[in-house]
């Protein structure tokens, strides 16, 4: 085969190659996996300063430090959340590790009658009124479930509602290894 | 002719009237009119990352909401264009923005559509070009 017919085949070949990279490239940006992201580069927790809504108290990043927990971020007026919400209050006792509800742009009245009707699961139940530790966060919507190590950065990011079973099977392992590393 | 005329007015009626999502830029509003119009303009460059089809500016999501408030209060405190920008993207990454900066991980969005032209054209031309039939 001399050069000028392996130019024109090339020519006949090059349409369907550049597709089909922009088909690969395209395929690969839809691989989202927002199931447990375990986060490359680990960013700190934000620091907060929010109001508990059970005792009114102020609750800071600084109670939490050196120590394993899990942050929840959910609403009242998000059905899922209310769905997930029992699930939390079932494997309470199994999560040996502080659980800080915080409640996104929501009526704190209308979380503490959720909590007394269903149960509480909450170490903290802090209000982001104003959704500044949301968009700290980077969240893009509730539910979302974050896992903070003993140095106070995010190890594990989820989005969306968490299943009874994958908070058993998954999440709950992935602390109690966390708690076990010096 | 009667009949499909009122047809078309009342189609015509509700294409203007139906939307009725309106930017809310009312909300929040600046004494200074530049710094109103940069609020105003920041708010159509970044994406709602709820409703991923509306910029901030149009969406009702809560997340929305909050980014409009944010925005506006760091606006207030005297925070740049740029600075506010910069938080957004670090917190949410390019996809926020309707404007990313060309970068490896989305150069393919960016030339895709010129790739795609150039694509285009070539085939357009291949198959403009008369055959040749062999005797």
């Amino acid at each position: 085969m001399n050069f000028s017919q392996v130019s024109r085949l090339g020519w006949k070949v090059f349409p369907a190659i550049l597709i089909i990279i922009i088909m690969l490239a395209l395929y690969k940006a839809l691989d989202l996996d927002h199931k447990f992201q375990h986060l490359q580069e680990p960013m700190p927790f934000p620091e907060f300063s929010l109001i508990d809504i059970r005792d009114n108290k102020t609750v800071t990043i600084e109670q939490l430090k050196g120590q394993v927990y899990v942050a929840h971020i959910w609403a009242s007026w998000c059905v899922p959340c209310k769905k997930e919400h029992i699930d939390w209050v079932e494997l309470k006792d199994k999560l040996k590790v502080p659980l800080v509800g915080i409640i996104y742009r929501d009526k704190p009245e209308q979380a503490l009658t959720l909590i007394k009707q269903k149960g509480d699961p909450y170490y903290f139940l802090l209000n982001d009124n104003a959704g500044k530790l949301g968009l700290d966060l980077g969240i893009i919507g509730t539910p979302e479930t974050f896992v903070i190590d003993k140095q106070g950065l995010i190890q594990f990011h989820h989005v969306g509602t968490l299943s009874l079973k994958e908070i058993e099977n998954e999440l709950i392992p992935l602390v109690n290894k966390l708690k076990d590393n010096i | 002719m009667w009949q499909k005329g009122k047809l078309v007015l009342a189609f015509l009626l509700v294409v203007l009237f139906s939307n009725g999502v309106r930017a809310n830029f009312a909300e929040y509003l600046f004494d200074d009119s530049e710094k109103q119009q940069q609020y105003e303009s920041m708010l159509k460059e970044f994406r709602c990352v709820t409703c991923p089809n509306q910029n901030i500016a149009d969406s009702q999501a809560p997340i929305a909401i909050a980014m409009r408030e944010e925005i506006f209060r760091q606006f207030n405190e005297g925070r740049t264009s740029e600075a506010i920008s910069q938080y957004l993207l670090s917190h949410y990454g390019d996809y926020v923005s309707y404007r990313p900066l060309l970068k490896r991980q989305n150069a393919l969005l960016w030339l895709g559509p010129g790739l795609m032209l150039i694509l285009g054209f070539y085939l357009w031309v291949r198959q403009s070009a008369p055959m040749t039939v062999k005797a």
